[in-house]
């Protein structure tokens, strides 16, 4: 059976998860080991603005990505549902006839 | 066969999607506009209005897989397996929600996106165990050794969320304990944003679960209607 957007997915994820959990882990080699001074006026490094935006963003790719999978699964129950119908009907109206 | 949902349970689906969807709202308006920036951090301490949050919302998930698992493991009966399944879906989503917008946040605050803290192992590891539990259904329909062992994997997975609830008071790492105990609290005017927070993602949970049960049980439903006409064509060839 072919495997699903949600299945396809969840396997790509572990894939990603562990290696990728690894790989972003500090090991400490990339640390100052010597105080420099400013030059210039001080200017922010890591720009929070940013990142809050993407945590933001994240938050609602998360939720409306696991509401078009739902929606995705409900849509494939109720196409099944109307193919058992069309195999299911002209049995039923046999037997009615009957 | 009910395929379909009754009125009063559609204008209830509805109802509640309504009162989510206004707390969200109102949740989002008191962190941008009423709680205060923060004065080391900066903005992107906002983030927190959405991670702790989140984060209950995982323990909810996961609680409410755990609770399914365990009864479907006990009876058998494709109800809790089905609630299994909602929780185990909607305490991962929020728990990938959770270790997104840490590291997202741990970046500005610590330095570094990623740290073996105990917390954020723990939470991993839950991740991971959840995913399994995933993993282990996601391959075609899943048959009765699937559903119990991925029972078994929630069950399981479920005494792991003490462990991060307690990991930042009892042993030592970079996650702080801001709202927990011994921890340094916040401003009293990010009070209402924090609590928005834990009751929106409460009720955006018990949606999302309801949902996604209401889903998996039309679809077991469909699967024990199939077989019977399986069986019932079958026989009528024979």
């Amino acid at each position: 059976m072919k495997p699903s957007i949600m299945q396809s997915a969840v396997a790509t994820l572990a894939c990603v998860a562990l290696p990728g959990a690894s790989a972003l882990a500090d090991d400490g080699s990339g640390r100052a080991a010597a105080f420099q001074a400013v030059d210039g006026p001080p200017t922010e490094g890591v720009p929070g603005g940013a990142l809050m935006v993407a945590a933001y963003g994240f938050v609602w790719l998360a939720l409306l990505g696991w509401l078009a999978l739902v929606a995705l699964r409900a849509a494939r129950t109720e196409r099944e549902l109307h193919d058992l119908h069309t195999r299911l009907d002209p049995l039923l109206d046999a037997q009615n006839e009957d | 066969m009910a395929m379909t949902e009754s009125k009063p349970r559609t204008w209830g689906s509805l109802a509640a999607t309504v009162v989510t969807a206004v707390l969200l709202c109102v949740s989002l308006g008191l962190i941008f506009f009423v709680a205060p920036v923060e004065a080391q951090m900066g903005i992107v301490q906002k983030i927190f209005f959405f991670h702790v949050p989140s984060a209950y919302a995982m323990y909810i998930g996961f609680a409410v897989s755990a609770l399914g698992s365990a009864l479907y493991l006990r009876s058998s009966r494709e109800r809790w397996d089905a609630l299994g399944v909602a929780g185990a879906e909607v305490g991962f989503v929020f728990c990938a929600i959770v270790l997104v917008t840490g590291p997202l946040w741990a970046r500005k605050a610590w330095g570094l996106w990623w740290t073996w803290d105990p917390r954020l192992t723990t939470t991993l590891l839950s991740g991971l165990i959840f995913l399994s539990y995933l993993s282990v259904r996601g391959f075609g329909r899943p048959g009765r050794l699937e559903r119990r062992l991925s029972a078994g994997l929630a069950v399981l997975g479920v005494l792991n969320i003490p462990l991060i609830h307690y990991s930042v008071q009892r042993w030592r790492g970079q996650h702080p304990k801001v709202i927990s105990s011994g921890g340094g609290g916040i401003h009293p005017d990010m009070m209402p944003a924090l609590w928005s927070g834990f009751i929106t993602f409460t009720a955006l949970a018990a949606l999302m679960i309801w949902v996604r049960y209401r889903v998996e049980r039309n679809s077991q439903t469909l699967d024990e209607v199939a077989l019977l006409s399986d069986d019932h064509l079958t026989s009528e060839k024979a």
